[in-house]
């Protein structure tokens, strides 16, 4: 049934347990499920851990070709044998092709099957889904294709961006507030954060920053070094990881990861129990290790919220409250750089930091379905790209940089093969109605000579502002027989307004 | 302060301080929860116990690692399961399954009853309270025990939170189904008249209890239990033991070695591997065992269907058990018809069998509930009773008072005396098992009788528990013994003494008193009357000699 409809019915009826009014935050790397709990009007995150009280899973499939079954989440993470191989990161390649559609049909599929277990005559009343802030309208629209697929298209009521989830959730447990607030996600794809100016529902950008190294992707991957590291040295045969021993110390790490920072009732260093292995031993994990992962993240993690409040315009660069959010914020010593960074301010870290957001989003949900009050939340944001920016490939337009995301970040490397013997980019801009406007050109003098065809170049643009462009051009040459040159321009391009 | 005079102070101040922590303890077969009562949120929130291991709870496994030069070291939960292998002989698991036998363990050259080890959890459960507030000061506490528990058992239960130092800051003791009804209540509004059947699986324990919502209203709740059935040794570490039982048999097979002959630390890794399979399977539909210790090393695949084939005796057991249940209801036998809705509870409700053994009982799909967080519920519910008890619970309905949760709980077990008429000895039941806790108090006049004079002033009681209704005097588990003294010495036959047994309503724990009645106007009543606590351990002596 249509979420309309549900709004219909609700306006007269009350909400029984049957109706599940979710949020979902289907997330790159982990996702989360919330639904309204309409007894104490607040969001709850469900556990689909199996369980165990954890508000996320993986999102990582497995299809298992003999048998044609489809494994989930963290079953999927343990079950990695190397002969059927895990399918990660398919939410992060959405519009990209490479099945990440149907991967996130299926996945997706399981996510909202959990309310039908734990209620067998659940309702979906109601869905409202989060991505990130700077996905593009293009993602969007893929995202309402996979929800359709998945047979949640008439729930889908709509699809927000993460800070509108946060402030949803903020301005529900703090009716009315106002002052300067920065929401900060440390997740699997980055740091992201940004500086409002709240008042009440009218919500407007001052700031924003984004750091794609900054992630828990990149501790991850510290960490496996780390295991992998004691491991070899315990076996002493070399570095050479056999496919087995990988995927043994992928699942050990999944397993053991969050132990090296977690709070533990005593002081002593952690001790790793490498149980898969014959004969297993023990290695207790060295405190200096765990600071080479993390000690320079902290570092970078200082100036990115330095970045962003040197952003924000005027003199005062204060804000009120700081709310953390993303898996990132589950270890302590991202707590603590972020508590010490705003000493005695109001630094707000959840227990459930991974859930939050589809908290949130069940909120919204609850909100459209005339089950909560509206608070009017409107966000006034000129940190985001209003046009696409790209150039006319074969008649057609090809984006470079898209409507949607934030200024300042970098959207991709576009490659282009050079068609005539003209040494010039011609750079449009695309409007939301597909108007399009030639905003100038890069003239690549110097760019070697070849044939026709076979001139390849890099293109990256990063908007300053929506309407200050930087411009870098590489040759990357063409096969065995035109090397790259070295070739490289730079330029800055500005249009009027 | 004990946890009567926290409670005062909370009432005097209006409020909770951030630093008063309210705890609810599932003290678990296999793994164990500790949740604290967020009073800004009015609900119970789990504790992670798990040192980001991944998992919620704490597993059930205590350690002891000798020391060349020193004391040696105590490891509970995640780190000492990850390490069995290395201390296969120094490490405890499933020690509630002895809770209130005198099985001692040994460790380190000494002897351990099953509450000492028992309390080591319990410290740690608190201690993990404590990394998130080292300010944390406990108010109070519930812990839960098995519907199913004896009364030694939950004594205890009890003497292990007053090693853990918690003594004073126990409320009570709660039934496991109560507390995961409780809990669900809070989360799923149950409708007046509801029949709902908790199905609480657990590692070491089923619980199988039939409540009637009797009451419900925005400042009351009243469940009564109806029907309660399962079994104390019926859990997912039997389980384990099957699959542990078919390792033997693969590494006998493959190589030649008999289960007596594979060394501890292997015997260890099998254990584990084993609980891997059956926690795996639930989302898997086949498992591959490595056999890694074995020369040559092999691995073999055990699918699902392979796995229910080879517990297939324990499942129909468990299908009859909750027929049981069903049928020997107080008010009369229940049909699956008459149950609105089925919860399944527990860690070990989380395998397929079971909602396929339920879609089968219940012919219908739709009134099968798997709890959204079924391994914390009891340590969540806990803590709702728990913060009841301190005058902080709320309705769910965020815009009424205070609310009351009334539970009509009955005894699950006949409880009497050891009685001798002639030359026989046998069971006296004076509190039958379905009573309500509330009537859970019985007496009974004897008249003693006896050929020497010291017969006439003293009495010696054996009070008994008789787990199944068919058991003989011989299987019945003794709550303890009590030996009267002071009893005016009267001719034989001239004494008629009032014997009550009681079971208290939160626990469930049993006392009795014992009073001169005199004899008809020759020897009026003398005053006596006296109130005694049964052990296990010692014989109870009340009375002057």
């Amino acid at each position: 049934m249509d979420w309309k409809k549900y709004r219909a019915h609700f306006a007269h009826n009350k909400i029984d347990e049957s109706h599940f009014v979710l949020g979902v935050d289907m997330g790159n790397a982990t996702s989360a499920i919330s639904f309204f709990d309409p007894l104490r009007r607040v969001g709850e995150v469900l556990d689909i851990s199996g369980g165990y009280g954890k508000a996320a899973a993986p999102t990582v499939l497995q299809h298992i070709a003999d048998s044609g079954e489809w494994i989930f989440g963290e079953y999927a993470v343990l079950n990695a044998n190397g002969a059927d191989p895990l399918l990660t990161g398919f939410v992060g390649r959405l519009g990209g092709g490479d099945n990440a559609a149907e991967s996130s049909v299926v996945y997706l599929k399981e996510l909202v099957a959990n309310c039908r277990s734990i209620n067998p005559k659940a309702q979906i009343a109601g869905i409202v889904a989060v991505v990130p802030d700077f996905v593009t309208p293009e993602i969007v629209d893929v995202l309402r294709d996979v929800y359709r697929a998945a047979g949640y298209g008439d729930a889908l009521i709509a699809v927000a961006e993460e800070r509108e989830a946060l402030l949803t959730h903020y301005l529900y447990n703090e009716p009315g507030a106002s002052g300067r607030v920065m929401l900060l996600d440390f997740g699997d794809r980055g740091m992201r954060g940004g500086v409002y100016n709240v008042d009440g529902g009218e919500v407007e950008c001052l700031s924003v920053n984004m750091d794609v190294d900054l992630s828990t992707a990149a501790v991850d991957e510290g960490v496996y070094d780390l295991f992998a590291g004691y491991y070899c040295e315990n076996r002493g045969e070399g570095q050479e990881l056999s496919a087995a021993e990988t995927a043994q110390l992928t699942i050990f790490t999944h397993q053991h990861k969050d132990m090296l920072f977690q709070p533990k009732p005593t002081a002593k260093q952690a001790r790793l129990y490498f149980n898969f292995t014959y004969p297993p031993f023990s290695r207790q994990v060295a405190a200096e290790d765990v600071w080479g992962i993390v000690g320079p993240l902290e570092r970078v993690m200082t100036d990115f919220v330095a970045g962003m409040l040197g952003k924000i315009p005027g003199a005062n660069k204060s804000v009120d409250t700081i709310i953390c959010t993303g898996g990132g914020f589950e270890m302590p010593w991202a707590k603590r750089r972020i508590a010490s960074l705003f000493g005695g301010g109001d630094v707000r870290f959840y227990k459930n930091s991974k859930g939050i957001l589809a908290e949130g989003a069940s909120l919204m949900a609850a909100e459209r379905l005339g089950l909560l009050p509206d608070i009017g939340l409107n966000i006034i944001d000129s940190h985001k790209m209003p046009w696409d920016i790209g150039v006319q490939v074969g008649g057609g337009f090809y984006p470079i940089v898209r409507r949607g995301t934030w200024l300042g970040q970098e959207c991709g490397t576009a490659y282009f093969i050079l068609q005539d013997d003209d040494d010039k980019i011609v750079l449009y801009s695309r409007d939301e109605k597909g108007g399009e406007k030639r905003i100038g050109m890069a003239v690549l003098g110097g760019l070697p000579r070849r044939p026709v065809g076979t001139t390849k170049i890099a293109v990256d643009i990063i908007a300053k502002t929506a309407y200050d462009y930087m411009v870098n051009i590489r040759d990357v040459g063409f096969g065995e027989m035109f090397p790259a040159s070295g070739y490289v321009y730079n330029g800055e391009l500005s249009v009027s307004e | 302060m004990n946890w009567e005079e926290y409670r005062k102070e909370i009432e005097a101040k209006g409020k909770v301080p951030e630093d008063w922590y309210i705890l609810g303890i599932d003290l678990g077969t296999t793994n164990s929860v500790v949740s604290y009562w967020d009073n800004g949120a009015k609900k119970p929130e789990p504790i992670d116990t798990s040192g980001g291991f991944g998992k919620i709870p704490l597993p059930s496994v205590v350690q002891y690692r000798p020391e060349d030069n020193g004391p040696g070291e105590w490891v509970v939960g995640e780190e000492a399961y990850r390490s069995i292998k290395i201390y296969p002989e120094t490490t405890i698991r499933s020690i509630k399954r002895k809770m209130g036998t005198n099985e001692v363990v040994e460790l380190g050259g000494e002897e351990y009853l099953p509450e000492e080890i028992s309390a080591k959890i319990l410290k740690q459960l608190v201690n993990y309270c404590q990394s998130l507030n080292p300010k944390a000061e406990i108010a109070g506490l519930v812990v839960s025990v098995p519907y199913d528990f004896d009364d030694s058992a939950k004594k205890a239960t009890m003497r292990a939170c007053e090693l853990a130092g918690l003594a004073d800051k126990l409320i009570c003791l709660i039934e496991e189904p109560k507390a995961a009804a409780l809990a669900y209540n809070f989360r799923r509004e149950l409708a007046q008249d509801e029949k709902i059947l908790v199905f609480d699986f657990g590692g070491g324990t089923l619980d199988i209890t039939l409540f009637h919502v009797v009451e419900k209203n925005a400042s009351k709740i009243k469940l009564q239990v109806i029907s309660e059935g399962g079994e104390a040794h019926h859990g997912g570490d039997n389980i384990d033991e099957m699959i542990m039982a078919k390792c033997y048999g693969l590494v006998k097979d493959k190589i030649g070695l008999e289960a007596g002959e594979i060394s501890p630390e292997n015997t260890a890794e099998l254990a584990l591997r084993s609980r891997e399979a059956k926690e795996r399977l639930s989302g898997v539909k086949s498992f591959r065992i490595p056999f890694t210790f074995c020369i040559p090393p092999f691995v073999e695949q055990l699918t699902r269907e392979q796995f229910e084939e080879l517990i297939a005796d324990f499942i129909e057991k468990t299908r009859k058990l909750v027929q049981k249940a069903l049928r020997e209801a107080y008010t009369g036998a229940v049909y699956p018809d008459g149950v609105d809705r089925v919860l399944l509870e527990g860690g070990s409700s989380q395998m397929p069998w079971i909602k396929s053994m339920f879609i089968e009982i219940f012919n219908d799909e739709s009134k099968i509930y798997t709890s959204e967080r079924p391994a914390l519920d009891i340590s969540l519910g806990a803590t709702y009773y728990a913060a009841m008890k301190m005058g902080l619970l709320v309705s769910p309905d965020v815009e009424s008072e205070k609310v009351d949760v009334e539970f009509e709980v009955t005894v699950p077990h006949d409880i009497g005396l050891e009685i001798q008429n002639g030359a026989k000895r046998s069971f006296f039941a004076m509190i039958r098992r379905g009573t309500p806790y509330a009537l859970a108090k019985k007496s009974h006049v004897f008249t003693l009788s006896g050929d020497m004079p010291e017969d006439m002033t003293r009495l010696d009681l054996k009070i008994l528990e008789r787990i199944n209704k068919d058991d003989r005097l011989e299987d019945c588990k003794l709550i303890g013994e009590v030996e009267i003294q002071g009893l005016p010495g009267r001719p034989s036959g001239k004494t008629r003494l009032r014997v009550t047994l009681l079971v208290e309503e939160e626990g469930g724990l049993v006392k009795g008193a014992v009073e001169d009645l005199g004899f008809g106007e020759e020897f009026g009543p003398s005053g006596y009357n006296e109130v005694f606590d049964p052990s296990r351990f010692n014989k109870r002596v009340v009375g002057k000699s």
